[in-house]
């Protein structure tokens, strides 16, 4: 189990329009009603010759469900390993994302777009941001997850 | 060398002498016999008897005139040497025979010449060894004066090759040695005026150590009387000592069952303070086993967050239909953050008791340290209270000793001051012998002095 910290989580409100996590790095806001799922030290099964994107396979009650890797130079073994996932769609189609901690809602008004230019990453073109103006504090890049996924699949 | 000898002149005319009468006899037998045998006739037998002794007187005439010129041959050479013999007697050592012929008187001649030759270059050179003699005998002579009369030993004999050499060497030796022991004289003079010059000093100091002993004995006399006096008190102190010593061994023998029964005390403390430790030592392991429970809610009320995220999430999904779940969700939610900050706060009191019952602890373990500490010192002061008591006994007994012997002490205080006089008398005595011996020794300085002046007359050679 991670040391996630219980102040940085937070279940979702009735509120919420988004849920916000870090993929590679990168803070990234999902729509609410996208089925998602976090898993707390989830067991990565790796798969030999598999794509580069893919860092094993996970089960989610008894569904094999597939784990991508968004970093950029994505970590090789072949040893079991336990890493928090985020869980994105329902199974069969659902995947899972290796993320840097639990996601946490964004409840209405909590949360702004960030801005300037995309950050370098190979999941850039599933990502969406405000050209100029932004509010100051963190901004989230808004993403869509079947972009994401296309994305992760085409680097 | 071929001459006439004498000798042979003088057998041959002897024998010339004794033939004659035996021709004679030998004759006048032969005739006597021709006669009696009828063979001659007596005319002719007279006529041989008268030739016979006309030759006979012939020889005989012969014979005379040979034995007169043997008879000057002989003396006249004698003459000679008689003569010879008288000049030489008179003190003509020239006088000498110088007889030249070939026979023996002439070799005795000659013979006589170089004896009296030899003699006479003898004689003459006895006169100039004598001479010689005479003059080294003078030389030393003068050089035994110069010596006698100047005292100076550095003088020298001249030595000369005869037989005054040796004396000469002699003399020189015995002068040489002489200044030699004359230098080793001085010296030991020397040596003997400042030794004695020191003795004089010593003894003088003597004197003064031997007047200042007279006095201090004086002194110690009279301090003796008083010496004897404080004995009778100090007795009496003692005997004072002996009571208050026998009272302070028994306030150490309360001392020391006091401090015993204090070390006991602190022997108790300690093991209720170790105990009590052990105690606080064990509800600090309680308090981490709490912390452990803790760390077991925490986990749960981590679960439960993410438990109410996963459900927020799903209700979200679900649409309007998931709103009431949402609302249980968010409640779920509130209860994992309050028992998460329930357990932070469990958890930093907990860490709170850890941190205050480690603290305690050491406390405890130095206030065990203290008390060990305490106890040690406590048990050195028994020890000590103890050896104080035994000292104590020991200095009751002692004191008790000192009493009794402070009386002998006054007692023989008192003979002492009796012996002290003796020995202010013997003082007295040997400070009079010590001023005679300075005396004496005054004395032997000035002969030391006198014999170094006598010595120093003499000048002595180089060493």
């Amino acid at each position: 189990m991670t040391a996630a910290r219980i102040g940085e989580t937070g279940a979702g409100t009735p509120d919420a329009t988004r849920f916000g996590a870090r993929l590679a790095g990168v803070a990234v806001a999902m729509p609410a009603g996208t089925p998602l799922e976090f898993i707390v030290g989830a067991a990565v099964y790796p798969l030999p010759l598999a794509p580069a994107r893919v860092a094993g396979l996970m089960q989610l009650r008894g569904q094999p469900l597939v784990v991508l890797d968004a970093s950029p130079t994505p970590a090789v073994g072949n040893a079991l390993c336990r890493r928090d996932v985020l869980v994105v769609g329902k199974p069969p189609q659902a995947a899972a994302l290796l993320v840097d901690g639990p996601p946490q809602a964004l409840p209405e008004g909590g949360w702004h777009l960030a801005d300037g230019a995309l950050p370098d990453c190979a999941f850039a073109s599933a990502l969406r941001s405000v050209p100029t103006d932004a509010p100051a504090g963190e901004g989230w890049f808004e993403v869509d997850p079947e972009r994401l996924f296309e994305a992760l699949a085409r680097s | 060398m071929a001459h006439r000898s004498f000798a042979r002149q003088l057998r041959l005319g002897v024998t010339v002498l004794a033939a004659v009468p035996l021709a004679v006899a030998a004759i006048a037998a032969v005739l006597a016999w021709s006669i009696g045998r009828d063979a001659l006739d007596p005319g002719q037998a007279v006529r041989i008897v008268a030739v016979v002794l006309m030759l006979a007187a012939l020889l005989a005439l012969a014979g005379f005139a040979y034995g007169r010129r043997l008879a000057r041959a002989a003396s006249e050479p004698i003459e000679r040497i008689q003569s010879t013999l008288e000049a030489l007697a008179d003190g003509d050592l020239d006088a000498r025979v110088r007889w030249s012929g070939r026979d023996e008187f002439a070799g005795l001649a000659d013979a006589l010449d170089r004896l009296l030759d030899d003699r006479v270059a003898s004689l003459n050179r006895t006169v100039r060894d004598n001479e010689e003699l005479n003059n080294s005998v003078i030389e030393i002579m003068q050089a035994v004066g110069t010596i006698a009369a100047t005292k100076d030993l550095s003088v020298r004999v001249p030595v000369t090759e005869n037989v005054t050499g040796a004396i000469a060497d002699a003399l020189n030796l015995l002068t040489e040695e002489t200044g030699r022991m004359l230098r080793n004289v001085a010296a030991l003079s020397s040596d003997v005026a400042q030794a004695t010059f020191a003795v004089r000093g010593q003894s003088d100091l003597a004197i003064q150590a031997a007047a200042r002993e007279h006095r201090e004995v004086g002194m110690a006399a009279g301090e003796l009387a008083g010496a004897a006096q404080a004995l009778v008190t100090v007795a009496e102190r003692a005997r004072q000592a002996n009571e208050s010593a026998a009272r302070a061994a028994v306030e150490t023998r309360d001392a020391v069952s006091v401090v015993g029964a204090t070390v006991q005390g602190i022997v108790q403390s300690r093991e209720l303070i170790r105990e009590t430790g052990k105690q606080i030592k064990r509800l600090g392991e309680r308090s981490q086993e709490i912390g452990q429970v803790v760390g077991i809610i925490q986990a749960i009320a981590e679960r439960t967050g993410i438990l109410a995220l996963n459900a927020s999430m799903q209700a979200a999904s679900a649409g309007e239909a998931g709103r009431s779940f949402g609302v249980v969700a968010d409640e779920v939610k509130r209860l994992s953050e309050s028992a998460r900050e329930s357990a932070a706060r469990i958890a930093r009191l907990v860490n709170a008791i850890q941190t205050g019952t480690h603290e305690t602890v050491r406390a405890m373990n130095e206030a065990i340290t203290q008390v060990v500490e305490i106890s040690r010192m406590a048990d050195d002061a028994g020890q000590a209270m103890r050896r104080t008591q035994h000292e104590t006994e020991s200095l009751v007994a002692n004191v008790r000793e000192i009493a009794a012997t402070s009386e002998e002490q006054a007692k023989v205080s008192s003979a002492l001051q009796a012996r002290a006089d003796v020995i202010r008398e013997a003082s007295a005595e040997t400070t009079r012998q010590l001023r005679a011996q300075s005396i004496e020794t005054r004395r032997l300085v000035e002969y030391a002095r006198s014999l170094v002046d006598e010595v120093n007359v003499f000048k002595t050679p180089k060493p």
